[in-house]
């Protein structure tokens, strides 16, 4: 009898204190928080991309021009642009003579960036360009009268490069057609878009009836073609984009710190001081990614080319603080400055299709994340 | 509301994952006047009764490599919260959670003479995950800890989960004093599964971080019933075999397998999931300048265009009805040593092996009886698995009557419910009939 009582005893024992160590405090769910706080570390890499010429000049339709970066046999990388424009020129003199003084006066839009570029810091100011002249087949320019013309390239706030000619006079044969081409342009202009410039005017000096009476006019087909080979100097050239985001980053979880390790690799022959500004929603400068520019150096150049790659590694290191800035941005700006390789010898570089500029970023970020905004 | 919400998603977290101690319903084995025992040996007869009959039932086991404590913490004013760090500190390289429940449906037994012969019904379902420590890690600390080297973040035959319903019949046999011996087999009908198969995951990071690499494979096959499937759908079989020695009037051994089985799961209701080129690797080295900005500025499907790659890079094929699958049951091994002090108390060593997808969990556990004349016994005991040396556990087993019996067993892997890491619990009626 003992023993079983014993043994009843052990069993209630060991029941009562299986069910007595359930503490009501550690299961009130009442006074549990929601939040789910954890801060992890993520690396990884977030660009990894080479952009070459094709990639900084893009197709443009300004007046229905069309640019585009097309090569040579030799791989040399050509800006071309074209453009096509009709146009009827009411006949200037006595129609009675055959040969008539025809005024030129035009301009061509060129946009070589992409929209909404800034290019008030593009320094190319090219004037006294020399030109002859030289006809087609059944040409009949005579006794042309040649002075130099004005080219100006700037920016026009419609975001395109305009070249303009000013007092170009030459004269041309009634009723025959002729073939205006531009050539030789000055050391100066050579210097910055040299190799080949061919913009040829196509002149008719015609008939035709307007409202039932027969006129005397010069149809004036304009067909351009601008072949900007890339081979001259460049100095103190700074191109700068702006690009807009849809929206800030702000929703995206805090960051408590934030390290970036970029890898520039450059093959282009001019050296490119580069730096991203992070502009908030009224193009307020918030912040940078660099303290200063960054000097990224030209590619070893050899006989005017480009002859290997300059590398260049950086890392940045942002606090919450700075971070904070990077997610209230609304526009990232970016700026480089080119250079030529020993500018102030203006030596000359050519540049290729296969010259590139590679960027390599990769991300450590620590994060504060409340899991509960997931759940 | 939303806390009662946000408690419930943490607390079925938190059941889902018991899994690992596994010291399931160990201290049944050795209940010897409860007639369920003859389901862990069908060598094992009953005592104090020629018949009987059951009613429905409830068996469940869950075990997890977390207590509820490692995952939710009271702060000194007894708030709680959730600390992941914590948890992540319990875990071990490799976990395993397990959840099964058994519903025996109906059932009764019938002793003639030397030959015990049983019938039961019952409803069963298994659901097993295996996870290592580095998933939990790689979402609460990244990957920066990784770099150089990868993060498994789910290993082969990860996860499996059936359910079923058996139809049994078995048949013990007392061959002489020493000797028993038993059979059962079994008839299966599944009903849903879930196989991972040789599925994978893994993400390694380069030594500078300027690479992540992902390999991971997806091989998973899926059946669920649809209206009017027949129940004979998804076909089975699978046997219990047992036996027992008798080495003097003390000293005892038995050993058994129990769900030793698979399951044809029907093409008509299969969906398989699978990489076209099996193994899926994918390296990133960082987007290019065009994935990230787009006309009108930053890119923000570029997100997207992340999870399409790494769906293409996978290539996940969704199959339907291509073949029938096999699925092998969660087998059971026992092997068990008593001494019977004497009428009223015995002692007990038993060690249970569990097989499931190619993975073993070991259970061993020691336990006492107490037998109080023909209407009482119970039982006390402590399981010793991979992870935990205390897990206690009592049983009790009532009839009043002689008749009508009662009986309830729970093991707990820690006196504090807080603290356990693995539960079971098991209840259930019997109609005893011819008490001997």
């Amino acid at each position: 009898m003992k023993t079983r009582n014993i043994g009843i005893a052990a069993v209630l024992m060991a029941l009562l204190s299986l069910f007595s160590c359930v503490k009501k405090k550690d299961f009130d769910f009442d006074r549990l928080s929601s939040d789910i706080e954890i801060s992890p570390t993520l690396i990884f890499p977030l660009l990894n991309t080479k952009m070459s010429v094709e990639d900084f000049v893009t197709v443009s339709d300004v007046n229905e021009a069309q640019t585009v970066v097309s090569y040579l046999d030799d791989g040399l990388a050509v800006f071309n642009y074209f453009d096509t424009m009709t146009s009827y020129i009411p006949y200037p003199g006595n129609p009675d003579e055959d040969i008539v003084t025809l005024p030129i006066e035009g301009e061509i839009a060129i946009s070589i960036f992409e929209q909404n570029a800034s290019y008030k810091d593009i320094k190319l100011l090219l004037k006294e360009v020399a030109f002859e002249l030289f006809t087609t087949t059944n040409a009949s320019i005579k006794e042309s009268e040649v002075k130099n013309i004005v080219i100006t390239i700037f920016d026009d706030k419609s975001n395109s490069v305009v070249v303009k000619l000013d007092d170009f006079l030459f004269n041309i044969e009634k009723n025959k057609r002729c073939q205006v081409n531009i050539w030789n342009i000055t050391e100066e202009f050579y210097q910055i878009v040299p190799h080949r410039l061919h913009y040829s005017f196509d002149f008719v000096y015609d008939k035709r009836m307007i409202s039932g009476i027969e006129s005397d006019e010069i149809v004036n087909k304009m067909e351009g073609l601008l072949d900007f080979s890339l081979y001259g100097y460049v100095g103190g050239l700074k191109l700068v984009d702006t690009i807009s985001l849809q929206q800030t980053m702000s929703d995206l979880p805090d960051i408590e710190e934030l390290n970036m390790y970029l890898t520039f690799k450059n093959n282009f022959p001019f050296s490119l001081d580069v730096q991203i500004y992070f502009l908030d929603e009224n193009y307020t400068l918030k912040d940078s990614l660099f303290l200063s520019e960054e000097l990224i150096s030209s590619a070893p150049v050899t006989h005017e080319c480009a002859s290997g790659i300059s590398e260049k590694e950086v890392e940045v290191n942002y606090g919450a603080e700075r971070a904070k800035n990077l997610q209230t941005a609304r526009y990232i700006s970016l700026s480089a400055n080119l250079e030529t390789y020993k500018i102030e010898e203006e030596n000359l570089v050519k540049i290729f299709k296969d010259n590139f500029f590679g960027i390599g970023m990769t991300v450590k970020v620590k994060e504060s994340v409340n899991l509960n905004e997931f759940l | 509301m939303k806390k009662i919400l946000f408690a419930a998603i943490v607390f079925c977290f938190q059941l889902t994952f018991y899994g690992y101690a596994q010291p399931g319903n160990l201290t049944l084995y050795n209940m010897e006047r409860i007639p369920g025992v003859n389901q862990l040996n069908p060598a094992k007869f009953p005592k104090n009764t020629t018949s009987y009959f059951s009613l429905p039932a409830i068996d469940i086991s869950l075990s997890s490599p977390l207590a509820y404590s490692d995952v939710i913490e009271r702060r000194s004013n007894d708030s709680l919260y959730v600390n992941l760090q914590r948890a992540l500190n319990k875990l071990h390289t490799n976990n395993k959670f397990s959840a099964e429940l058994n519903a025996p449906i109906l059932g009764f037994g019938i002793l003639s003479k030397n030959l015990y012969l049983t019938f039961s019904i019952n409803a069963r379902s298994s659901f097993n995950i295996a996870f290592p420590k580095d998933l939990l890690n790689f979402i609460v600390n990244g990957n920066a800890s990784y770099r150089g080297k990868s993060a498994y973040l789910l290993p082969e035959n990860f996860g499996d989960a059936t359910v079923w319903t058996e139809i049994a019949i078995g048949a013990g046999y007392r061959i002489n004093e020493k000797w028993n011996v038993g059979i059962k087999p079994k008839l299966i009908f599944g009903v849903a599964n879930i196989h991972t198969g040789s599925s994978y995951l893994s993400i390694f990071t380069s030594e500078s971080g300027d690479m992540l690499r992902v390999d991971g494979v997806v091989d998973v096959n899926a059946s669920a019933p649809e209206s009017g499937d027949a129940i004979f759908a998804n076909p089975g079989f699978s046997i219990d075999l047992g036996g027992i020695y008798k080495i003097d009037d003390h000293f005892e051994v038995s050993a058994s397998v129990v769900d030793l089985g698979f399951i044809s799961w029907n093409k008509r209701n299969n969906t398989a999931y699978r990489t076209s080129d099996g193994v899926g690797s994918y390296e990133f080295y960082g987007f290019e300048w065009d994935d990230l900005w787009s006309e009108d500025g930053f890119n923000e499907d570029f997100l997207d265009a992340i999870a399409d790659t790494l769906k293409n890079m996978m290539e996940i094929e969704t199959l339907e009805n291509i073949a029938n699958y096999t699925t092998m049951l969660p087998v059971k091994l026992y092997f068990n040593g008593s001494y019977r002090i004497n009428e009223m108390f015995k002692v007990s060593a038993l060690y249970r092996m569990k097989i499931v997808n190619k993975t073993t969990y070991s259970a061993f556990s020691v336990n006492a009886n107490y037998y109080s004349g023909k209407w009482f016994e119970a039982a006390i005991g402590n399981s010793f698995t991979g992870n935990s040396f205390f897990n206690p556990s009592v049983a009790l087993s009532v009839s009043l009557g002689g008749v009508f019996q009662i009986f309830g067993l729970a093991d707990f892997s820690n006196l504090n419910a807080a603290k356990a890491k693995s539960l079971n619990c098991q209840f259930g009626v019997n109609l005893l009939f011819g008490a001997k």
